[in-house]
């Protein structure tokens, strides 16, 4: 693959914190538009470092980093935000806001790029029914169930159609039905030609999706298709 | 825009531009009153307090015009009032006259006899009865005496020791002249309650700035907790790609509006305590015949007062929130 077409790629990057300890080191791969990779790893191997430097919420101490062809490690800071907007990212704990009904949690992306509110309400509208909770709108995330409020997070993250989905163990606190009917909806997001990164511990999930493994072992990267 | 800026800014956006930037500021401001109507308790404390930062410059600011409106405008030239005695003869107020009338600092000269004065005070309801019964006219000749000083036509306004001094030899020799009971100088209260107006002022507007600089810190102070409060609404806000712009435009809201709203309950404080005082006011003012009016906020005053202190809030908000901005990191 030709890093023309690639929508992340990493070259050598490489972060140490202040502190001294190497959280990656050499890290190597692309991944393109239309994609899906698995990031796997034990807690501390750097899998939240990398997605850290994808949000630009840290800068990679080597290496560069290509999103879409820039190069992200150089962002000035008040083009964050803008950049932030062609990503999604889907948290486990869902980060949702608890004193807003599901329609302003999810209208909030948009509303940050200060589109009409008559277009936000039909892109919330078709994300709601993309995650299959039409009709959800005016309820309030303490109200819901668990993968519920799983799904409210992932309409969040693609509502404005972002070209880059991170998922941060996604399926977590889910039950395998619930966690394998998240990765339907990730793989639909694949197939609509969105690049989609997802971090996890789980075995399961990696063995039926049958797609590419990003494995981080101590900071080094190496990579699998589908699971041995 | 450089090439990377472009390419970091998302896929044209339909439904943005202008429409989609005012109806943002009009569903923030929305989102602003019905926080602060959702935390009362705390929104009428911290206008309350902005209200007493305010209004207490701002009932000095009155009181002083009020003052400065019962002081007549100082005049130049100067005005000395001499009395003759009781009684004099014409040919005796006549070489007065003439006398007054050789003074090298002379600027004009008027004569009110004892008749014109009794009538004067006559017509005026209330002594009209004392005065009836009276034997004889009690009145002295009066000459009214303009002086125009070469330091006073300079136009200070407050009168050097010098000038005091001169105006004091003035009287004395005034007084000296033969016929003449007394002497007074008309102008030197004038020009110290002037002096003391300006003093007054200056203390005011120092006094001022200290208050003003206590709406900040309260303003800042609300605004900071507010920001607590919702601090995992910002982090998800720039996560989601919103700008500092965005994050801080809701407490820039809330702090006009907390301005505006102490600025309003301290005129309506204002007016409550002009209305009161007014009528007491209005009862002394007529004992001595004054057709004096106590003077409230005008609205070109209470419009200044809520523009000022709207603006107000807002800096002590942008103060408090660019503080706190760079602490609410994603992590």
């Amino acid at each position: 693959m030709t890093s023309a077409q690639a929508m992340i790629r990493f070259d050598a990057v490489s972060k140490r914190y202040v502190g001294g300890s190497e959280a990656l080191s050499g890290v190597d791969f692309s991944l393109a538009g239309g994609e899906m990779a698995f990031l796997t790893g034990h807690s501390g191997a750097g899998k939240s470092t990398l997605l850290k430097l994808l949000m630009v919420m840290e800068r990679p101490s080597l290496g560069s980093i290509l999103v879409n062809g820039h190069n992200i490690g150089r962002l000035p800071a008040r083009q964050i935000p803008y950049y932030r907007r062609q990503l999604g990212v889907v948290f486990q704990d869902h980060r949702l806001l608890t004193d807003r009904t599901v329609f302003d949690n999810i209208a909030l992306p948009l509303q940050v790029s200060g589109l009409r509110s008559s277009e936000i309400a039909k892109r919330v509208r078709a994300a709601l029914s993309a995650v299959g909770l039409a009709g959800f709108e005016s309820k309030r995330p303490l109200a819901l169930s668990g993968g519920e409020q799983q799904r409210v997070g992932i309409a969040r993250a693609v509502v404005h159609k972002p070209r880059i989905v991170l998922a941060d163990e996604p399926t977590g606190n889910l039950d395998p039905e619930l966690s394998a009917e998240i990765m339907t909806l990730f793989q639909r997001f694949q197939q609509s030609g969105v690049a989609v990164m997802v971090a996890t511990h789980d075995v399961e999930l990696i063995r039926r999706a049958n797609c590419r493994v990003l494995h981080l072992d101590h900071g080094r990267l190496s990579e699998q298709v589908g699971y041995e | 825009m450089s090439k990377r800026a472009k390419a970091a800014r998302p896929r044209s956006t339909t439904g943005g531009g202008l429409r989609g930037y005012i109806s943002h500021h009009l569903s923030t401001l929305r989102q602003s009153l019905g926080r602060l109507w959702g935390d009362r308790l705390q929104s009428a404390l911290t206008a309350t307090v902005v209200a007493i930062a305010i209004s207490l410059p701002a009932a000095l600011y009155l009181t002083v015009e009020n003052i400065a409106q019962l002081a007549p405008p100082l005049k130049q030239p100067a005005r000395l009032s001499v009395y003759a005695e009781v009684g004099s003869s014409s040919a005796q107020l006549q070489e007065l006259r003439s006398q007054l009338e050789a003074r090298p600092e002379q600027a004009g000269l008027s004569y009110t006899s004892p008749q014109q004065a009794l009538q004067e005070l006559s017509s005026a309801a209330s002594f009209a009865g004392a005065l009836d019964g009276l034997p004889s006219n009690p009145l002295p000749p009066l000459f009214e005496l303009s002086i125009q000083l070469e330091d006073l036509a300079a136009g200070r306004v407050s009168p050097s020791a010098e000038l005091e001094e001169r105006l004091e030899v003035l009287r004395a020799e005034l007084a000296a002249l033969p016929g003449v009971a007394e002497v007074e100088l008309d102008t030197l209260w004038l020009q110290r309650l002037h002096a003391l107006l300006r003093l007054a002022r200056q203390l005011l507007a120092a006094g001022a700035l200290v208050l003003l600089l206590g709406v900040v810190v309260v303003i800042g102070n609300s605004v900071k907790m507010a920001i607590d409060h919702r601090r995992e609404e910002i982090v998800v806000i720039k996560w989601v790609g919103g700008t500092d712009a965005y994050v801080r435009r809701p407490f820039l809201y809330a702090g006009a509006l907390y301005g505006l709203l102490g600025a309003l309950l301290a005129l309506l404080a204002l007016l409550l305590l002009t209305a009161v005082i007014n009528h007491t006011a209005q009862e002394l003012a007529s004992l001595y015949q004054s057709q004096f009016q106590l003077r409230g906020p005008q609205w070109r005053e209470a419009l200044f007062l809520l523009g000022a202190s709207a603006l107000l809030g807002v800096l002590s908000a942008y103060l408090a929130v660019s503080g706190q901005l760079r602490a609410i990191t994603p992590q």
